[in-house]
């Protein structure tokens, strides 16, 4: 049965109250994961319970799981339910001398916690009990001074499974460069555009470190099995360069079986290299090391290391090899690209790789990056649907108390912007060119659209 | 759990590079007009295109695009995709478009082997997303109390071939909950009441794993009696968002020169651009609701006395649904 517990060598997300998040590798169950200061635990106490759960770093630095009904239990009864009353915030005054406990007393509080001598609910407790103007608030206003006073007192944190949508969150609010700004919505909508299947073989441009690699091989594998799905990556250097993906907690082996990848200089063989597997054997020309012109020879020495060194670099050769035979004419299922490269340049390269009624996919921070390849689908005959969308997604306050420590999504900006298209067989048969289609009233589409109800 | 590769060859779930007879392919002229259609050696199809024969796209590649016999369009033969789906199925009710379907399938955490249980099953717009997303190892329980709807979607399925991951179920599943216990990763509802939904679906989440639910509503009064149900029943991080896809106009305008003043009568002349492209706006107006105008002329004509601009196109559909999301954890 699939169950999702926290295991030794996992990676956890980490989300604080404050709202920080932050990546964690659980090495061994003797360690102690550092927090800042936010605290410490031990590592072996969350082993074993439950991902996408909260929990409170008690005294004894241990953690323990946190019902998901428990804050409201222990702070509920802090909260009058009786809302027939004619109260409502209209006369609050936001004033410090509503709270009745001294700055003092907050202080000593404080460090008895940090002691582990009281709980964090205890100060809110107080902190609630004796704010003057509490009782006279609203049910939902009430609710969020205790939310807001946990955040700065509570030793709470939820453990998040770091799938390709929490890293995506992650990165988005942490770092939006390194993933070039897509946000959680705007991948789903990759993933749908792409038609992504676990039996699918796509060709990815990712600069996005890995982010867009780690959602497609979540979408494509199950545990260790192998679906039958592959991936080939382009390499925007001479090294893959998708630590997001290491960031996953993949089954062992499965990265390594599902990923390809070729560095956009070895699309081609390079001169000297020649095509024939003989070459594997003797070749000058590795990679990822340098184009010298001599054959390497098996060096003559019994030093391991240079041995080791030379069995490295037949491999790496024979890899490269393996890896761009497999980029052959309409071999892909689908081409997605969130790449630093210019679009048009990218689609002339590898265009012909991809199979016919196969999705191309491309995402960038700014519309104008779009554009160009999007007129070229437009007057070629190798395309159709191509469109260039956007994604507003607004998140909104629930009528709801409990837990939940996560940042609102940002509603305002762009998460990017997506152009999509197939590519298609215009191969045989004769093709209306663009006066034609006028004069024919191929304007159809425009009259049909507005029938269209969504 | 099921086996690895429960053999179904759906086009729903993996490509084929070429047409077969009794394969589906949409016959798509532009994105607002596409039809499913089973190719059968010679058979025909006939719309406004005038008649076509099977036989001649059979054994071409999917994704082959002909001249129509009246000469009056292009057609492509796609590959089946649920999105492809979704923009030709039969309406038997209100369905799920991929906005939606793409942000609840990431929230719910759907991908291989995931079990999800779904209700009402609708038109199965979203369920087709579905077993795509969950195949070849997960399961849909698909739940709709509506006979006739249950009946159509069955044969769907058949035809689709999809039937080992799709499982529909006649049911009302306010009232008699889904006969499922301990079984499911995620859980989403389209149903008029949601909430009465609530306590059964919490029966149906794997044991010892957080699992996922959401409900789709298009008013706040739902969301509001959804989240009280989903607090009772120990549901926890509710999160609510709504989402909107928005179609980028992108067209080529042609400069306008200045005005100058004519020699002659000594009147202000207003210079004609080169080339004409009068009521090119007006077309694209209509273009931009998501005909396919192709811009051709824009990628080929007269670089340095045309611009090419941009604009969010106005009429976005204002409002779909609220998606509600929330986790359980059951012991
Ligand atoms: C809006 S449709 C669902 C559309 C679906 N999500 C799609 O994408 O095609 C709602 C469906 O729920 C069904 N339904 C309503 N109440 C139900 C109940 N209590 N049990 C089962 N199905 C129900 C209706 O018959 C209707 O077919």
């Amino acid at each position: 049965m699939s169950s999702l517990l926290i295991e030794e060598g996992h990676k956890v997300l980490i989300r604080m109250p404050s709202s920080n998040s932050k990546i964690v590798h659980i090495r061994s169950a003797t360690q102690k994961i550092n927090l800042g200061k936010f605290g410490t635990f031990n590592a072996s106490s969350l082993i074993g319970k439950p991902f996408n759960a909260a929990y409170d770093i008690q005294a004894d630095g241990n953690v323990a799981f946190v019902d998901p009904k428990s804050l409201l239990e222990e702070l509920g009864e802090e909260i009058d339910e009786d809302e027939s009353s004619e109260r409502n915030n209209s006369n609050l005054k936001d004033r410090e001398e509503n709270q009745k406990v001294t700055v003092e007393e907050i202080a000593r509080l404080k460090k008895d916690m940090q002691e582990g001598k009281i709980a964090a609910t205890e100060i809110i407790k107080t902190l609630v009990n004796n704010n003057s103007s509490h009782d006279n608030k609203t049910k939902f206003a009430q609710l969020k001074f205790i939310k807001r006073k946990a955040r700065k007192y509570s030793k709470r944190f939820e453990a998040m499974e770091p799938t390709a949508r929490n890293l995506c969150e992650y990165y988005f609010n942490t770092k939006p460069q390194k993933t070039r700004g897509i946000r959680v919505d705007s991948l789903a909508q990759i993933m749908c555009f792409a038609n992504v299947m676990a039996s699918s073989n796509i060709l990815v441009c990712d600069s996005t470190g890995g982010l867009v690699l780690s959602a497609l091989l979540e979408r494509m594998t199950h545990g260790d099995r192998d679906l039958g799905g592959r991936l080939f990556a382009m390499l925007d250097g001479d090294m893959p360069n998708f630590d997001i993906v290491k960031e996953m907690n993949t089954a062992e082996g499965v990265v390594e079986r599902t990923i390809d990848y070729l560095s956009w200089s070895r699309i081609e063989p390079v001169e000297g290299e020649g095509t024939d597997d003989s070459l594997v054997h003797n070749s000058h020309y590795l990679f990822p090391s340098t184009l010298s012109e001599q054959p390497i020879a098996a060096p003559e020495t019994t030093d391991e290391k240079a041995l080791e060194r030379h069995t490295k670099k037949v491999a790496a050769i024979a890899r490269t090899r393996a890896a761009r035979a497999k980029l052959a004419p309409t071999a892909f299922d689908g081409l997605i690209i969130v790449s630093q490269f210019e679009v048009t340049d990218i689609l002339a390269k590898l265009i012909p790789f991809v199979g016919y009624s196969r999705p191309v996919v491309v995402h960038s921070q700014y519309k104008e990056a779009l554009v160009p390849a999007y007129l070229m689908m437009r007057a070629s005959p190798d395309y159709v649907n191509a469109q260039i969308t956007d994604t507003m997604t607004r998140e909104y306050q629930v009528p709801v108390s409990g837990l939940g420590t996560h940042p609102f999504m940002t509603t305002s900006g762009t998460g990017g912007y997506i152009l999509s298209a197939t590519r298609v067989y215009a191969g045989d048969g004769p093709l209306l060119t663009a006066s034609a289609k006028k004069k024919m009233g191929m304007g159809q589409a425009a009259q049909t659209s507005k029938k269209r109800k969504l | 759990m099921a086996a690895v590769g429960k053999e179904d060859h759906s086009p729903f779930t993996k490509y084929g590079k070429t047409i077969q007879d009794g394969d589906m392919v949409i016959a798509y002229v532009n994105p607002l007009d596409l039809q499913a259609v089973k190719i059968v050696k010679d058979g025909t199809m006939n719309n406004k295109y005038g008649a076509f024969d099977h036989n001649s796209i059979i054994g071409k590649p999917f994704g082959t695009r002909v001249l129509s016999k009246k000469g009056n369009g292009h057609i492509t033969f796609l590959h089946p995709t649920p999105e492809l789906w979704t923009a030709c199925l039969p309406h038997r009710t209100q369905i799920l478009y991929m906005p939606d379907i793409a942000l609840v399938s990431s929230l719910l955490d759907l991908k291989p082997g995931a079990v999800v249980i779904e209700s009402g099953t609708g038109s199965g717009s979203f369920s087709h997303s579905i077993a795509r997303t969950i195949a070849p190892t997960g399961t849909l329980h698909t739940f709709e109390y509506h006979e006739e709807r249950v009946l159509k979607f069955k044969d769907e399925l058949a035809s689709h071939d999809l039937s080992s991951i799709i499982h529909v179920n006649h049911r009302n599943v306010c009232k008699d909950g889904f006969g499922l216990t301990g079984v499911s990763d995620a859980v989403f509802l389209d149903l008029p009441s949601p909430w009465e939904a609530v306590a059964a679906a919490k029966e149906t989440f794997k044991k010892g794993k957080v699992g996922r639910i959401c409900t789709f509503s298009p008013a706040i009064e739902q969301v509001q009696r959804t989240c009280e149900e989903l607090e009772k029943f120990g549901f926890y991080d509710v999160r609510m968002f709504e989402t909107l896809i928005r179609r980028q106009e992108i067209k080529t305008l042609q400069k306008k020169p200045l005005p100058t003043r004519d020699n002659v009568t000594g009147f202000t002349k207003r210079e004609s651009p080169k080339r004409k492209r009068d009521g090119q706006d007006d077309e694209d107006e209509e273009a931009a609701e998501g005909g396919e105008k192709e811009d051709e002329e824009a990628a080929t004509g007269d670089k340095a006395d045309q611009v090419v601009v941009s604009r969010t196109v106005q009429n976005v559909a204002g409002h779909t649904s609220f998606l509600v999301f929330a986790s359980i954890f059951i012991e």
